[in-house]
């Protein structure tokens, strides 16, 4: 079901019709609430479909994609709320050579793997940046 | 007149918290409608003597439903308590939407 791509950039992020918000992800879920309360805000905002939504998961962060999310603090939100994210029909980017990347198993979401560079592109590009 | 959509999600004694507040009252007070939701952790600083008084200069202050209960605070006039789609629409219906967190 994963699904990597190297720095594949998108030709064009969002619609001209509706904003683009980003989401970055760069607490520990396993010592805070806040990467779980993200992936909720950004199914939150994005099934309303007024707003284009992309989701960055950099370092631990990451970890919230793995098999196995029993050890991640409010786990039901990863089980409950990126399945919706990954149906948008784009992958969430996380960190090139993330060492928490390694550790995923089965990946439960399509994700594209991105660097830095990339990714100070994509929020110059992006309406809202939100960081958790 | 121009609208602007302000995000704060830290809790009240986080420096960014006092910024999105203040950031808010300069808005204000340049006569632009200001929208301010708080989500997560900031919904335990919507009762902050500077929001509230931001009220009354036009503030329309919004905050997280869920959070509120969540973390068992009171769900009253303070804010108006809402979901997610208050902060969809805000994205969508703002000239600006910035967040501090």
């Amino acid at each position: 079901m994963s699904q990597t791509t190297e720095s594949a950039p998108e030709s064009r992020i969002g619609t001209a019709s509706r904003p683009l918000v980003l989401l970055l992800v760069t607490s520990d879920p396993r010592e805070s609430h806040r990467p779980a309360e993200a992936i909720r805000v950004a199914a939150g905002i994005g099934t309303w479909k007024k707003a284009d939504v992309r989701v960055y998961l950099r370092g631990p962060a990451i970890r919230a994609l793995g098999e196995w999310v029993d050890d991640l603090l409010e786990e039901d939100n990863f089980t409950r709320y990126l399945p919706i994210i990954g149906e948008w029909g784009h992958p969430v980017w996380v960190e090139a050579g993330a060492v928490a990347a390694a550790d995923l198993g089965e990946a439960t979401t399509p994700y594209e793997a991105i660097d830095d560079h990339e990714l100070s592109r994509r929020c110059a590009q992006a309406s809202s940046v939100l960081r958790f | 007149m121009a609208k602007l959509g302000i995000l704060i999600s830290c809790a009240p004694d986080r420096p960014a918290f006092r910024h999105g507040v203040l950031l808010a009252e300069a808005a204000l007070g340049r006569g632009v409608d200001v929208y301010l939701y708080c989500l997560d952790d900031a919904v335990s600083g919507v009762r902050d003597p500077q929001l509230q008084g931001l009220k009354a200069g036009g503030l329309k202050l919004y905050a997280c439903a869920f959070g509120a209960q969540q973390r068992g605070l009171p769900v009253d006039d303070s804010a108006a308590y809402a979901g997610l789609t208050v902060v969809s629409d805000l994205v969508s219906a703002t000239d600006r939407f910035v967040s501090f967190n």
